[in-house]
């Protein structure tokens, strides 16, 4: 298993070969503040890394979600929906937002591992 | 960026920061969704020092009042209060205020955004034997929900009187502070205008001392008074709203009806008696995804017919409330639209949450 981070405050941790499950960091969440809606896309539908993939809305403000890498999305966390304080609580955990197929599997190794992920939030 | 008087006061309790109108102010402690619930059921104490207090003093303190506000100054004894606006020529919003007579003096609370605008508007309006001064680094603290009151039972047992929109002199630390029974939150209340950082400190933590209270933040002021659909300057209000359009017909009082003597009550006495070009309607979604300031509302065939102005996810109701400027007619279906989705909306009516005051 890798987990890698994204600029935008996403994290990114291969499932298999091919698939990975795509969420948002803890920082994030803290950011955001208390969350109170989650809008997921649809299964089957293909996104460019950067596309705007989610969004979710705390009680301050609305933020996207962006495809950390090109793939098509398999599988999204319906309990978000009625729960969505679940991404405050436990944001790389059960608090994640969809899985999905990877275009290029090999990018994944562009992403920023924990430690560079943590120099950002901390710089 | 201005700080609060007592900003190392919050600073050790870890808030999150945020700029408003020129200050940096606490967000939230431990949450917006917590502090907004806190304030609901037990007592929140919030630091709202960026607010301005400014003093009317002399003999043509009425007069000043009765031309710049719909107020009727015969109707306001010692120890009470009023909210209320101040009007410019054109019967829009100047500011919207509080106005506390005191024994010796007339206290007007006025907007943090707003203090300049208002200081030239009545320095430019001033006549006769009145001074208006705005105070330095004054402190208001605001406490806030239905255990307020056992709050107040135990430092301040001769308070326990004042009904909603009254106020006395008290003293802590041989200061003399106001205490009102008052706020905005739509919840049963007291608010202290003080004008000494030091005794201030001392009154900010043996509030937060007493079991019930805990601090809260602008986060949570904000979700609690548009629950009490209570409207905020600057988003609900402005120079080119006026008092009716905004839902504030209230504050014209029967005096200032009958024979107006404010600033812009051709406007203003026109727009209630005739209606006004745009209402603010209060709106609910049914959902969870907050509808937020400046989303278009549109009619059954796609039209604009209005702006949020306010808008929110309600932590106390579930649901998600808002305040739009609607040209009139009212159509009878309103939508929002958020990211190219029309979201139905229910007109209702005002407060979203019932208010708690004690009167």
């Amino acid at each position: 298993m890798t987990r890698r981070y994204t600029k935008d405050h996403e994290w990114i941790e291969s499932l298999s070969p091919t698939t990975a499950r795509v969420g948002i960091t803890h920082h994030a969440q803290d950011l955001l503040g208390d969350i109170v809606f989650v809008e997921l896309p649809a299964v089957g539908k293909a996104f460019q890394t950067g596309a705007e993939a989610a969004v979710v809305e705390s009680v301050k403000a609305a933020s996207e979600v962006y495809m950390p890498l090109s793939g098509t999305i398999t599988a999204i966390n319906e309990a978000l929906i009625a729960a969505p304080d679940t991404i405050n609580r436990d944001p790389e955990g059960e608090g994640w937002f969809f899985d999905i197929t990877l275009e290029n599997p090999s990018d994944l190794d562009s992403l920023m591992s924990q430690d560079q992920y943590q120099t950002l939030i901390q710089g | 960026m201005l700080t609060l008087p007592l900003a190392d006061c919050h600073d050790a309790l870890n808030p999150k920061w945020a700029p408003f109108a020129g200050y940096t102010m606490p967000l939230s402690y431990a949450g917006t969704l917590t502090e907004h619930l806190h304030t609901r059921t037990h007592a929140s104490l919030f630091d709202v020092s960026h607010m301005g207090q400014a003093v009317l003093n002399g003999p043509d303190t009425d007069a000043l009042l009765r031309s710049l506000t719909p107020i009727d100054p015969a109707t306001l004894k010692t120890g009470m209060m009023r909210y209320t606006v101040l009007t410019n020529a054109h019967g829009g919003i100047v500011d919207d205020i509080m106005v506390l007579r005191r024994e010796k003096d007339t206290l007007i609370i006025v907007n943090a955004g707003n203090k300049a605008k208002v200081c030239d508007h009545i320095a430019k309006h001033r006549q006769g034997d009145v001074t208006f001064t705005l105070l330095d680094n004054t402190i208001i603290l605001a406490l806030q929900g239905p255990q307020s009151k056992t709050v107040i039972a135990s430092l301040f047992p001769e308070a326990l009187d004042l009904s909603f929109l009254t106020h006395r002199t008290i003293l802590w630390q041989g200061c003399e502070i106001t205490l009102s029974r008052s706020g905005y939150t739509g919840e049963d209340g007291f608010e202290f205008y003080g004008t000494d950082a030091k005794a201030a400190r001392s009154l900010f933590q043996a509030l937060l001392n007493h079991d019930a209270v805990k601090p809260a933040g602008l986060g949570a002021r904000d979700t609690l008074r548009l629950e009490a659909g209570l409207s905020l300057y600057g988003l609900d209000l402005s120079d080119d709203t006026s008092p009716v359009e905004a839902g504030l017909s209230f504050v014209i009082q029967k005096a200032q009806r009958e024979n107006p003597t404010f600033l812009g009550h051709e406007t203003i006495v026109s727009h209630l008696k005739n209606g006004t070009p745009k209402t603010l309607v209060p709106l609910v979604f049914q959902g969870r995804q907050p509808i937020r300031h400046d989303t278009p509302v549109v009619d059954d065939a796609d039209h604009v017919v209005g702006a949020v102005t306010s808008g929110a996810f309600s932590p106390t109701r579930g649901d998600v409330v808002a305040l739009a400027y609607i040209t009139n007619p009212v159509p009878e279906h309103l939508f929002a639209m958020v990211r190219g989705q029309k979201l139905p909306l229910m007109r209702t009516n005002l407060p979203f949450v019932p208010h708690r005051y004690h009167r």
